[in-house]
């Protein structure tokens, strides 16, 4: 039955490359239902690769929060990662690191060690005093030193690495008469270090299963607390590592199990869907100001937060069902998006949107709206082909090169409706192969102008909402998110992005059975999030490196510390 | 009618109060939120702009014939004690005359004042005559009574958009956290005409909602009711629409505003509000008798000597003139006027307001039932 | 040295502070336990020199004679600037007599009151001179005056005392119109508080307030009557509204601040074992000035906490916070005055020249100034658990002090040895004299007795 949902799958990939009509997967696949309970099914072996990561300007940040406290500002916005397979942090493992960056990584060591061991915060930072503030000792800087370089290498220090940093401090120490101004250099040392900017995963052999290697555990450690809180392994999960607790089932379960019940979940949450959903865009996102002068930079991050709130809220809070949020009618409103939805809001507030209304589900927030839409105008292009990407992961092809867009720019008055303009996507042969699998979805959201705001009429003209979604047929915003809850696609899409990111892998061919299994053990289970996550963490593949040949040419690795 | 209503609008008002929520239905997302606003006969106005009415004309030629004020605190001391040799003592000179504007007292003025007139001015027919002194608008109503306008109508301080009182005062209103003055309407049948409605102010809790530019207030915010320190300011009104214009009958008004960093209250007896209502914005005036030596109090509690002497306004003739010009509400012992005719130019945006506290909302509802 | 902390309360030890007659809601706060003073660094000393803890404003340093020390850094005013350098003392014994025309618009050079009796600045601000020899100790340095005597610096800035200082915990050399009320640039000089760098402590007429940074501003912080001793009950729908102010990983309790894990692996700072929290969530916009203190079951945090005033006053709701009122319900002022010269001496107390004053509240008529601003009469024996609010005899014709028994001499009370006055306010929580005077009533004028100024506080 898998291979039969396999292969239909990827039948519809295939078809999408060369922009044929995808075949219609909902008669095809085989619903979840079908497949036999979770608790009957049994976990295929699997196995990831083993990766080489930038840590994210987010991923920073949140450690540095965690171990010198959030009055410590980091002024961190590095290098934007390119976008692979759906997501900035798989990018992070392509990513390099140029010499403007390393000026970036050195302003804010240098600013972040001098507030660490300022008078203000020296006492409630270091943890030790030395015997002389004007000289060297040994002894504090190596208990303040290995505490803090334990956090921040993801595993507690050699004692060569350790020996260097303390015999650094020490020596400018002397050099400065000034015990603290050794510890400030030191830091910032350990601050720049590829160690600690870059997350290098380390494999062994694993006792249990000889022949294959495993995570070490300091590497499971750091794969599991940037997947769960998007953050370096705290002091319990280090300890868990060190005792070799985590490599065991049922410390592994305990520590995944805290991590899920944890506040610190909501920021791993927040920061998946962030680059699922291609959030980052937002930052780059300017709407006309004479066409929708509601729409101001408070808004967009509003927008931002509105789906972000929505998504914890159903997914984490109340554990709904993961394809629910296309069709749901609760959200949260800002005093802005209230103003923009007509709706009394004095300050962050739940709100659900009364029957017959036509703001039902994600798709109908303002931040996917106006993310896929034009400065001056809404585009049904844009959003059917952001529902296709961002949530069903079929990727739609870019337009050929020789594309004439003036005819679609008609200005001519008596084209008053999108859908009109939008004619000739359908009549042009040339055009019609592709938009035919964009269009139809965007346009039942075209009661939706480009800033997500409600419209009736378009220049007058009254708006025909309805569209398809693959051989689905609806006349609104409802029908159109109860055909995207209704896709496999959804779901497999969303374990898929998931995984990747738990992973920080593009996938492969080598990936498809235990998304199989993930995709179907995701419906037993409800379609629910964190059971997902769950199912990823205490995964045989999330655990277990695979093999891979290493390449004929020359490379240099990072030793193990 | 009555008691149905309160019951209504204290459920209304108990709902709006726990989760924010308003009904709307699918035809409540027609067209930009302001055309639903007005929802169970309530509709609610934040004030954004406030500024002494003055009517202005390219380089003031019209209304201000001699001239703007030429006489501020700088130019006075000049005069009064030129910089000759004579050593002057602070007794004699600045202490005296701040002295002077705190402890102010009508009489001759050597320094002649740039009195504004013309024939044009904003504001009502208070007295409901036609008289030598009245004003017309622009939009040809006539005896309209604004004696302030000639007291401080060519005052460079006081005329838009670049006198320093009128900008600190704008800058205020729209950055500060005081001045927030909600208009309730409640008892709305019809926006364009209705002969019956009753009007609440009271003084909003939140930031407004703005355009891009940060200046422009956007309708269909919302702000919560200050139910602690400025419950005793909260007024009711009674008043009429007539083809899309609120008129209030007479009454005294009341206005919070704080145009610097001092909060005051501006006081206008037999005061009304006329504003031309549409279901997202609100403009118009509040007018009446300025209570004219809190007007001067206020005045010079907000704006320190220093800023006077920015737009050369000063205090001495300022209070000559109020005097001098004051023509309504005579005090019942003196017979002395203690009133000015004057009036504000104002503008609103419509707001969801909320009561955080039911038992007040219920307390109001009550009041406002009882025509 | 060892860096230590170290719980104040040397000489001063009978100054427990029972905090049970605080000003601010005082119908509805709790009867708080015996309250700690402020936990400060302790830092080499020079000889004699000493940290007094004070009843407004923590632990100060203080000379051998227990006298506040001070200083006056340099700072622009709206023309040019007056004060010390680092290094330097700008306070001579030149008598000014002139203005140097700092507050438009008036001219520089205009006579000032009693010019041939003025005093100097070093007679109202004593220099803490350096014996021969003195030497330097951690943070304080030896200055060479002008006049070639050596005065002790802390920190780069030369300290002085005050001429109205008479005893130790007396700081009565500073404005009353608060920490943002003009006096003439002179700061208390005191010691760092013991606390983990997130927070802050600023004096308040209620006591040393707590807050926390957020983001670029500082918020109230508040405790729940709902948490036990380093126990947060605060979840859910709590959390909505309240944000904990958390720990880092590497933080350690110390002090009165203690350090609990909230959850597993979320730790949260108490102070005095009652957890910490902000106003709304982490990335909100700050409290508009304490909305949070107006909310059931939740206290601000001081680390200390004046004691009573009067008992015969009241506290009355205005537009903008809490006031302190007499009996009657009427507003209670303050009066700050500053001279508008080089040395910037202060005239806002009643051995000062009373023609400032004099001018403001009745143009010159002491007969007027009593009925528009009039004092608040006490009984002559009254005391307030205060030390802070004292009884003295004025000349009201004068506006100085009188002896008991002279004639026209009345018994008044007094906030930090200045007279206290009412205005002609009409009702309870009027407060229409609030920035009666020059610049706003700070530099030569009146405001109200904020408890609390919720929209224009100044702390």
């Amino acid at each position: 039955m898998r291979l039969v949902r396999g292969m239909a799958a990827l039948a519809i990939s295939v078809a999408l490359t060369s922009c044929a009509q995808p075949s219609s997967d909902h008669a095809a696949a085989v619903t979840p239902n079908a497949v036999m309970s979770s608790g009957a099914m049994k976990e295929p072996e699997g196995d990831s690769l083993r990766r080489l990561r930038l840590l994210t300007s987010d991923q920073y940040i949140n450690t540095l929060a965690y171990i010198f406290g959030d009055d410590v500002k980091v002024d961190a916005n590095f290098a934007p990662l390119p976008r692979t397979e759906g997501l900035l942090v798989v990018g992070a493992s392509k990513a390099g690191i140029t010499e403007s960056q390393v000026e970036q990584y050195q302003r804010v060591a240098a600013a972040v060690s001098a507030l660490a061991v300022d008078r203000r915060h020296r006492d409630f930072i270091v943890g030790c005093a030395p015997a002389d503030a004007k000289g060297a000792d040994a002894v504090c800087a190596a208990k303040f030193l290995s505490a803090v370089g334990r956090l921040l290498y993801r595993r507690p220090l050699s004692d060569a690495l350790l020996k260097e940093a303390v015999d650094n401090a020490g020596e400018t120490a002397v050099r400065l008469k000034d015990f603290y101004a050794g510890l400030q250099l030191a830091l910032e040392g350990m601050l720049l270090s590829p160690r600690v900017l870059l997350v290098a995963d380390t494999a062994e052999p694993d006792p249990m299963n000889p022949g294959r290697q495993r995570l070490d555990a300091y590497s499971l450690a750091s794969r599991l607390s940037l997947f769960l809180w998007n953050a370096a392994p705290d002091d319990a999960l280090l300890k868990a590592a060190e005792s070799g607790a985590l490599q065991t089932e049922k410390g592994r379960t305990l520590a995944v199990d805290r991590m899920l019940a944890s506040p610190r979940l909501e920021a791993g949450v927040r920061a998946f869907f962030d680059d699922m959903f291609g959030f980052d865009q937002f930052t780059a996102l300017a709407k006309d100001p004479m066409i929708y002068p509601a729409f101001t930079g408070k808004m967009a991050a509003d927008a931002r937060e509105q789906t972000l709130r929505t998504v914890v809220d159903q997914l984490i809070v109340k554990k709904k069902d993961y394809r629910d949020l296309y069709t749901t009618r609760e959200t949260f409103l800002s005093p802005m998006l209230g103003a923009f939805y007509g709706v009394p809001a004095s300050t962050w507030v739940p709100y659900e949107a009364p029957a017959g209304d036509p703001r039902v589900g994600l798709l109908t927030q303002v931040s996917f709206l106006a993310l896929h839409s034009h400065p001056g105008r809404s585009s049904p292009t844009l959003r059917g082909k952001a529902l296709r990407e961002l949530l069903l992961c079929q990727p739609v092809p870019s337009p050929p090169a020789n594309v004439d867009f003036s005819a679609l720019e008609n200005p001519d008055p008596r084209i008053k409706t999108q859908r009109a303009r939008l004619e000739l996507h359908r009549t042009n042969p040339v055009c019609a192969g592709c938009h035919k699998i964009t269009d139809p979805i965007g346009l039942a959201l075209e009661h939706f102008d480009g800033s997500g705001q409600y419209r009736e009429t378009e220049k007058g003209a009254p708006i025909d909402a309805s569209g398809a979604l693959d051989n689905r047929q609806f006349t609104d915003t409802v029908g159109l998110g109860q055909s995207l809850h209704d896709s496999p696609a959804l779901s497999s899409c969303l374990v898929k992005r998931v995984y990747s990111y738990a992973t920080g892998s593009t996938m492969s061919a080598d990936d498809r059975t235990t998304l199989e299994y993930l995709d179907t053990r995701f419906a037993a289970q409800g379609y629910r999030l964190p059971a997902l996550l769950r199912s990823i963490a205490l995964g045989d593949a999330f655990v277990t490196i695979r093999n891979v040949p290493p390449p004929a040419a020359k490379t240099a690795s990072l030793s193990a510390p | 009618m009555s008691l149905s209503l309160s019951v209504k609008r204290a459920v209304l008002l108990s709902c709006i109060a726990t989760a924010g929520v308003l009904g709307t239905g699918v035809a409540a997302m027609a067209g930009s939120p302001g055309e639903q606003t007005l929802k169970n006969r309530t509709i609610g106005y934040l004030m954004t702009d406030n500024q002494w009415a003055i009517y202005q004309t390219a380089g003031a030629k019209d209304e201000c014939p001699n001239g703007l004020s030429k006489w501020g605190p700088r130019e006075r001391f000049k005069v009064m004690f030129p910089d000759n040799g004579t050593k002057h003592t602070l007794k004699e000179t600045q202490i005296a005359l701040e002295g002077s504007i705190w402890n102010p007292k009508a009489g001759p003025d050597k320094f002649d004042y740039a009195e504004a007139g013309g024939k044009i001015s904003y504001g009502l027919n208070l007295d409901g005559k036609v008289g030598p002194n009245d004003f017309t608008t622009p939009e040809g109503d006539t005896g309209i009574d604004n004696q302030l306008f000639r007291v401080i109508g060519c005052d460079d301080n006081m005329r838009g958009p670049s006198g320093p009182v009128y900008g600190i005062g704008h800058s205020y209103l729209r950055n500060g956290t005081f001045s927030k003055v909600l208009l309730e309407l409640t008892n709305v049948d019809d926006l364009t005409n209705d002969p019956e409605v009753d009007v609440t102010v009271t003084r909003g809790l939140d930031k407004w909602v703005t355009d891009a530019g940060g200046d422009i207030v956007l309708p269909g915010g919302t702000q919560r009711v200050d139910t602690r320190w400025t419950k005793k300011f909260v007024q009711h009104h009674k008043g009429k629409i007539v083809n899309g214009v609120l008129m209030t009958e007479p009454g005294l008004v009341r206005i919070l505003n704080a145009r610097n960093r001092t909060p005051v209250e501006d006081l206008m007896y037999d005061g009304r509000f006329q504003l031309k209502l549409t279901a997202e914005r609100a403009e118009g005036v509040i007018a009446g008798y300025v209570d004219f030596r809190r007007f001067y109090l206020n005045f010079n509690r907000e704006f320190a000597t220093f800023v006077q002497a920015y737009g050369r306004s000063d205090a001495h003739a300022w209070y000559n003139k109020l005097t001098e010009l004051a023509d309504g509400h005579p005090d019942p012992k003196t017979g002395a006027n203690t009133g000015i005719s004057g009036a504000m130019l104002v503008k609103f945006a419509q707001v969801f307001i909320e009561y955080p506290d039911k038992q007040v909302a219920a307390k109001t509802a009550e009041r406002k039932s009882t025509h | 040295m060892r860096m230590m902390s170290k719980v104040a309360g040397l000489t001063m030890a009978a100054l427990a502070f029972a905090a049970a007659g605080s000003c601010a809601n005082a119908a509805a706060a709790p009867k708080q336990p015996q309250v700690l003073a402020d936990d400060y660094v302790a830092e080499p000393l020079p000889p004699g020199f000493q940290v007094i803890l004070t009843e407004r404003e923590g632990p100060v340093f203080a000379d051998a004679n227990g006298l506040t020390l001070y200083n006056w850094p340099r700072r622009g005013l709206r023309i040019g600037a007056a004060g010390d350098y680092p290094g330097k003392s700008d306070c001579t014994d030149k008598r000014v007599t002139e203005t140097g025309g700092f507050m438009e618009p008036y001219p520089p050079g205009l006579v000032v009151p009693n010019a041939e009796n003025r005093p100097t600045c070093v007679q109202v601000w004593p220099p803490v001179y350096a014996e021969e020899g003195a030497q330097p100790v951690g943070a304080w340095t030896v200055i060479t005056r002008d006049d070639g005597k050596k005065q002790w610096a802390f920190r780069g800035q030369a300290i002085y005392t005050s001429w109205l200082d008479h005893q130790p915990g007396d700081v009565l050399g500073t404005s009353v119109a608060g920490p943002g009320g003009r006096s003439g640039g002179r700061n208390i000089v005191a010691p760092a508080i013991n606390m983990p760098p997130v927070f802050s402590v600023s004096t308040t007429v209620r006591g040393r307030v707590l807050r926390a940074e957020r983001g670029n501003d500082r918020a109230m912080v508040y405790t729940s009557d709902r948490d036990g001793v380093n126990k947060s009950n605060c979840s859910e729908t709590c959390l909505k509204d309240w944000t904990p102010v958390l720990a880092s990983a590497l933080a350690e309790s110390r002090g009165q601040f203690t350090v609990f894990e909230r959850v597993p692996g979320i730790r949260q700072w108490a102070f005095r074992g009652k957890p910490l929290y902000i106003r709304g969530r982490a990335g909100a916009a700050p409290d508009v000035n304490d909305e949070g203190g107006s909310v059931a079951g939740w206290h601000d945090v001081y680390t200390q906490r004046v004691l009573a005033p009067p008992k015969e006053f009241t506290v009355q709701d205005t537009l903008t916070g809490d006031v302190l009122a007499d009996r009657n319900g009427k507003t209670i002022y303050v009066y700050s005055c500053m001279e508008d010269t080089q040395d910037q001496l202060a005239c806002d107390y009643p051995d000062a020249v009373q023609d400032y004053r004099l001018a403001i509240c009745g143009g010159g008529d002491p007969v007027r100034c009593q009925e528009q601003f009039p004092y608040v009469a006490a009984a002559k024996d009254a005391k307030a658990e205060s030390r802070l609010w004292t009884v003295m005899w004025i000349d009201p014709m004068t506006g100085h002090r009188a002896k008991e028994g002279q004639t026209g001499a009345k018994s008044v009370w007094a906030y930090r040895e200045r007279p206290v006055y009412t205005y002609r306010d009409e009702e309870p929580g009027d407060i229409l004299g609030h920035q009666f005077g020059e610049s706003e009533g700070l530099n030569n004028g009146y405001v109200g007795f904020f408890l609390k100024n919720v929209y224009f506080g100044r702390e």
